[in-house]
């Protein structure tokens, strides 16, 4: 008979949520690079220059079709033994995962740059700014509108996708609770804890962003 | 390079794992959306809640988790299963809880107005549904339903994180006898990435065969 | 034209309720707080043309589609042909009956929609077949049969294998009117039909319900803003305002000398545009 002990749990809370802290700070890296890198990628679907254009979507289309545990393996295994060695653990998620989102919010970005208007660009041009003075001023502000909900849903999934690190040993959420299980062996309790804290930390995400989004977008 | 060659038959052997793996969740998760979507939006309330319950919970873990929590769980409460039926069980959990809400909003996107025009010739419910709404819902379903099932190749490479033989880990096991990890992970990715891309490829073409009516 | 089996059965005046195809006693209807039926009474005989009009709000459009059911209500009764719509009676009070028996009544009383609500992946030929093929039980070769016949009479013959996407507003609509008399219906509802239509195409919509009207076959209730047609083509006009039924009679009665303020103000407004 299983008996259910919750007080193993509670003794090793603090475990649980270093962990999910990380996966949160590790989640949070990651978008941050990764929007640059879609930022880049965007632009380059968007501009009239073939190659670019070319390019970008091979990255694309390739890192949206292979498992996100690959490019982590290859970032952390494959990348030392061409002499890329300074990355730790940590570090080599955060890349894996920011090349991986990468690609996604290429396309987010995409959506948005496009969604701005040729008014609003032309009037742009018409007072005398610049083509990247236009892009500073202009589509950049409309287009955080747009994304602004689809970038709050990636931030969400990559926090969910950071388990992935407990492949590699990295301090997340979901390692803790693998030590923790495999120190206790209280298998029933350990994964009803990390589920609920992923459970709440997602939830609660999704209510706060939603109303960082409104705040935001007040000026719409 | 040689040493792929040398050992490619071992990945193949992981391959015909991930796409068995993949296969039968993706048929199942379909028929437990299915199920699933038509109970959240018509079924009695109790059920609808339960739907619902089940629904968010898988949408706000991490597949790892829910696949551990199945791996591990399961035995641990003294149910035996063998490894692959739990990753089946485990991923179709996964796979019905996003295919529920890909029915929903696609039936749910069918306006009230076909519904009208069914009930004002007489069909019953189920002639409704069948003659009506689901085709039309159909259509709508193919392209997040191509998009998930992509999803569920890809996530079958977790498994390999509980010793189920598949192409990632097989993968892995070359490497560590080799030593040789890049061309390995090349052949993983290309593998993949013509078994996911084949599959989007597959569903785009099935996407235009139900818009005929356009 | 031949008599339909709808005409010959029309024709036939019913024993119950007074031989009356549509019984309507005290009907109320709130949506939530908002009374939108304020106590209707009405009688509609078997082949009666019976014209609907007052202004938006007025309810007309509810009063249709508890008709039929796609409303419930909540007091009052609502009889079909001597049975009751939608509900029995339990000891005074209204219990709603299964899906299967609503729609075993709704087969008799066909609607046509202000915005069609034609079966956009089915042809013209499907849509109107789909009814007697598995609500009449009719064989697919009859059903088509009968589906033909039927688009041939709204004009429509050289379009039985067009999907809707291909069909203009006034085209869909004749077929979503064929859809309705292919049921060989007791009543046809009409619910505004022709608001949504460009106006060069309300006139060939129009004439089809013309001559519908004209062949004295089955009960029709129209709610329209088409004047003209109303005073042409009605047996009688029903004027609804605020939920009620404010006045009626036939079209010269209603349109030449009529009673209450309310109807005078409407028509004002209708006719000096």
């Amino acid at each position: 008979m299983y008996i259910l002990r919750w007080q193993v749990i509670l003794d090793n809370l603090s475990m649980l949520l270093n962990g999910l802290v990380m996966g949160l700070a590790i989640a949070v890296a990651s978008i941050f690079i990764g929007a640059m890198i879609g930022l880049c990628a965007a632009f380059a679907r968007t501009s009239s220059n073939r190659t670019l254009n070319r390019v970008a979507a091979t990255y694309v289309d390739v890192v949206r079709n292979i498992p996100l545990l690959l490019i982590i393996f290859f970032v952390y295994f494959g990348l030392p033994s061409l002499s890329i060695s300074f990355l730790n653990h940590i570090a080599s998620l955060i890349l894996a995962m920011a090349i991986y989102s990468g690609a996604y919010l290429t396309e987010i970005f995409r959506a948005g740059i496009l969604a701005v208007s040729r008014g609003h660009l032309e009037a742009g041009r018409s007072i005398g700014l610049t083509h990247w003075q236009v892009v500073r001023y202009v589509t950049l502000p409309l287009m955080f509108r747009t994304v602004l909900p689809s970038l709050s849903n990636t931030l969400i999934s990559l926090f969910k996708d950071t388990s992935l690190g407990s492949a590699i040993s990295v301090p997340e959420l979901t390692y803790a609770g693998s030590v923790l299980n495999t120190n206790t062996w209280r298998i029933v309790e350990t994964w009803t804890a990390v589920g609920a804290l992923y459970l709440g930390t997602c939830y609660g995400l999704a209510f706060l962003l939603r109303r960082v989004e409104r705040r935001f977008l007040v000026w719409a | 390079m040689q040493v792929v060659l040398d050992n490619f038959h071992l990945m193949l052997a992981g391959l015909f794992v991930t796409i068995q793996l993949s296969l039968q969740v993706i048929l199942l998760g379909t028929l437990v959306g299915i199920v699933g979507g038509v109970l959240l939006l018509y079924g009695p309330g109790l059920v609808r809640g339960l739907v619902r319950v089940y629904v968010d919970i898988i949408r706000g873990l991490p597949l790892l988790v829910t696949i551990f929590i199945i791996f591990y769980g399961i035995p641990a409460i003294g149910i035996p299963m063998p490894k692959f039926t739990a990753a089946v069980l485990a991923l179709t959990f996964f796979a019905g809880a996003h295919m529920t809400e890909i029915v929903r909003g696609a039936i749910g996107s069918i306006p009230r107005g076909q519904t009208e025009a069914g009930m004002s010739i007489g069909l019953t419910f189920l002639q409704r549904l069948r003659y009506v709404i689901f085709p039309q819902a159909i259509r709508r379903m193919v392209p997040p339903w191509v998009n998930l099932s992509v999803e569920l190749i890809k996530g079958s490479s977790l498994v390999s994180l509980v010793s189920i033989t598949d192409l990632m880990l097989s993968t892995q096991e070359i490497l560590e006898r080799t030593a040789k990890p890049i061309p390995f992970y090349i052949t993983a990715g290309v593998i993949y990435f013509i078994l996911c891309y084949g599959f989007a490829t597959f569903g785009n073409r099935l996407e235009r065969r139900f818009a005929y009516y356009d | 034209m031949q008599d339909t089996a709808t005409e010959r059965r029309a024709a036939q005046p019913r024993p119950e309720q007074g031989g009356k195809m549509i019984v309507i006693q005290d009907l109320h209807k709130w949506f939530g707080q908002y009374e939108v039926l304020r106590g209707i009474d009405l009688e509609v005989t078997p082949g009666e043309v019976l014209v609907i009009i007052g202004p938006s709000g007025s309810g007309k459009t509810t009063l249709l589609r508890c008709i039929n059911f796609l409303e419930e209500y909540q007091q009052g009764r609502i009889y079909i042909d001597g049975k009751l719509m939608g509900y029995r009676e339990q000891g005074g009070r209204l219990v709603k009956l299964p899906d299967r028996e609503v729609s075993k009544m709704r087969a008799d009383v066909a609607m046509v929609f202000q915005l069609f609500n034609l079966f956009p992946h089915m042809t013209a030929l499907e849509n109107v077949a789909l009814g007697p093929m598995k609500v009449r039980g009719l064989s697919k070769q009859a059903a088509y049969a009968r589906a033909r016949e039927v688009l041939e009479r709204v004009g429509l013959a050289d379009k039985v294998e067009a999907y809707p996407s291909k069909l203009s507003g006034g085209q869909q609509q004749r077929v979503g009117i064929a859809r309705a008399l292919a049921m060989e219906p007791k009543i046809i509802l009409f619910d505004e039909v022709t608001s949504a239509l460009d106006p060069e195409l309300v006139g060939e919509v129009l004439a089809v319900m013309k001559q519908l009207a004209q062949s004295h076959g089955v009960t029709m209730l129209v709610v329209t803003h088409e004047m003209l047609f109303a005073r042409e083509v009605a047996d009688r006009i029903v004027f609804m305002d605020g939920g009620k039924i404010v006045e009626q009679g036939t079209p010269e009665a209603v349109f030449t000398s009529p009673h209450s303020e309310r109807l005078r103000a409407f028509l004002k407004r209708f006719f000096e545009r």
